[in-house]
């Protein structure tokens, strides 16, 4: 199962590789990488169709931002599930991401442990 | 000038004189006499404004108007005029004497009124004749021999004179508060731009927050794994001494997790205050909220300059469940409350000769009467009895300068009436003020 994590900020990439090390390895777990929301929409059009089932994405981005992101996600690909990370944890954030169509919504700084339990349910299902 | 012409002057002005000083008699105020002493133009002035003519007619109407009234004022025959001033224009047409006239006042045998006389004569085809006169007896006339709408007008320029200065202070001090308030304003707009820069930049803190608790959460997860291979290995010396450092650096990592997750706790609360929305009741553990909100208070005074040292006793209700606030706001009123103590408590130290004197602050939390207290009690200079209604309405302030806004307390009735609860004072002077918050117990 491929999850894609959509962040500015590089050392996302060598966070999520490390807490996820054992996942990645032991369960069918594959992590993708975007840094911006263009690059997040270039890699999910490279397939047809695309073989990432679930995307984590961050809000404030330069260029296009996470909600855009998200709207962009749900017209184009709207099997793929997608979530949000922000450190904008304000309920005006938080409202506009869930009417927009957002599974989760998550705050920063990342608690892993809520992270790693959503995926394992949704590897579940 | 020559002799005999100065003699003749000083006839006309002796003649001058007795016309002004004696009595009216027909006799010397006929035409014929007063035309050898006054110039065919001329101008005499008395003390008040009455006493003004320019021809024979009114002069002898106002002499007569005089002597009535000025029965026993009336100077006496034998008047001494003493020179003060002499002046003859240098071509011998024009001359101005000045005197001080000694006159015996009738009423008061012996006593003296003293007179200034300012003449001015010019030399005509008939001889010297007097052009203007001018009489006046500054100080000495009592009040009330003053023609009464000159001495009402003096009373009047007087009040004018006493409205003005006090409209002048009460203006300077409208002034003097109309720049407090400027300042104050123009503080307050850099603090709220400040604001919306603290809460930009408290969501980006959050970022490198992610990584600093992620990351030290985690290499303490590998720590374990090292530790559990280490211990694998047979033991010795070398195998202990890497348990030992690892033992360290978990540690410090946990160290690390810890106060990046106070710093991020710091954050939430700066930007629970800078979004200014109005937030939601919601239930909440209220010794948790007062216990944060004491220690940001705190931080806060200490951060800034003129910060004391205050020993600060939480004497919480452990038993009190969760409360139905608005965190928001009510953790606005904590900071208010708090601060204003630290700040009456530094005034008292700073004024206090006592170097023993050591700032306390007591938060209580409890039920009494079934309703939910909170109390906050500083043993600062206390507040006097006659502003203590008005320390809670806006504006009023007691601290000096832009210090305060008068707002703070306010506001903070405000926030506890809007939780149905209530805010009151109670103080000592040079003991303790309290604040109790008293709310409804859902």
């Amino acid at each position: 199962m491929k999850i894609l994590i959509v962040d500015d900020e590089r050392d996302v990439e060598m966070l999520f590789r490390q807490k996820f090390r054992k996942e990645t390895k032991n369960e069918n777990l594959e992590l993708m990488f975007a840094f911006s929301g263009n690059e997040a929409l270039e890699l999910l059009g490279a397939t047809d169709p695309p073989n990432v089932v679930y995307v984590f994405s961050d809000i404030n981005m330069p260029g296009m931002t996470g909600l855009e992101l998200l709207d962009n996600i749900k017209q184009r690909f709207p099997g793929i599930n997608v979530s949000m990370i922000s450190a904008y944890g304000d309920s005006e954030n938080h409202d506009k991401a869930m009417s927009s169509g957002a599974k989760e919504f998550f705050t920063k700084p990342i608690d892993f442990i809520s992270l790693k339990k959503e995926i394992r349910d949704f590897m579940a299902e | 000038m020559k002799a005999t012409k100065i003699s003749e002057l000083d006839a006309v002005f002796e003649a001058a004189v007795k016309i002004i000083t004696e009595p009216y008699s027909r006799d010397m105020f006929t035409n014929a006499a007063l035309s050898k002493i006054f110039a065919p133009s001329f101008l005499v002035y008395g003390a008040s404004g009455e006493e003004i003519f320019m021809n024979f007619d009114d002069f002898r109407e106002l002499k007569k108007d005089l002597d009535k009234n000025k029965q026993g004022q009336q100077f006496n025959p034998g008047v001494e005029s003493i020179p003060v001033f002499r002046s003859y224009s240098p071509d011998g047409s024009t001359a101005l004497y000045v005197d001080e006239v000694q006159t015996r006042a009738g009423a008061t045998k012996g006593s003296t009124t003293a007179g200034r006389l300012s003449t001015v004569f010019n030399k005509t085809d008939m001889g010297w004749r007097v052009t203007h006169l001018h009489y006046s007896t500054p100080s000495k006339i009592p009040v009330k021999e003053k023609s009464s709408s000159l001495n009402n007008f003096e009373k009047r320029i007087a009040e004018m004179q006493q409205i003005i200065e006090e409209q002048s202070i009460a203006l300077n001090e409208a002034g003097k508060k109309q720049q407090a308030i400027r300042e104050q304003l123009i503080k307050q707009e850099k603090l709220a731009s400040l604001g919306q820069l603290t809460a930009g930049i408290a969501h980006e803190i959050k970022n490198p927050l992610n990584f600093i608790n992620n990351f030290s959460e985690l290499s303490a997860e590998f720590i374990e794994e090292i530790e559990e291979n280490v211990q694998k290995l047979s033991p010795s010396e070398v195998t202990e001494e890497i348990l030992g450092l690892l033992e360290d650096i978990k540690g410090n990592l946990n160290k690390i997790h810890h106060h990046g997750t106070r710093a991020d706790g710091i954050v939430k609360s700066m930007l629970l205050h800078s979004r200014g929305g109005s937030g939601k009741m919601e239930d909440v553990n209220l010794n948790e909220l007062i216990k944060e909100y004491i220690n940001l208070a705190f931080h806060g005074m200490r951060a800034n300059k003129n910060a004391i040292n205050v020993d600060i006793k939480l004497e919480t209700d452990k038993s009190l469940g969760p409360v139905k606030i608005n965190p928001e706001n009510f953790s606005r009123v904590i900071l208010n409350l708090c601060k204003n103590a630290f700040d009456a408590m530094r005034e008292k130290q700073q004024q206090t000769e006592n170097k023993t004197y050591l700032p306390q602050l007591v938060v209580r939390t409890g039920v009494k009467e079934n309703r939910i207290i909170v109390e906050i009690e500083d043993n600062g200079p206390g507040v006097p009895e006659e502003i203590r209604e008005k320390l809670m309405q806006p504006f009023f302030t007691t601290k000096k300068g832009t210090e305060g806004t008068g707002l703070g307390l306010s506001i903070s009735k405000d926030i506890i009436e809007s939780h149905g609860g209530e805010l009151e004072i109670d103080s000592e002077e040079g003991e303790f003020t309290r604040f109790t918050i008293k709310l409804k117990k859902t």
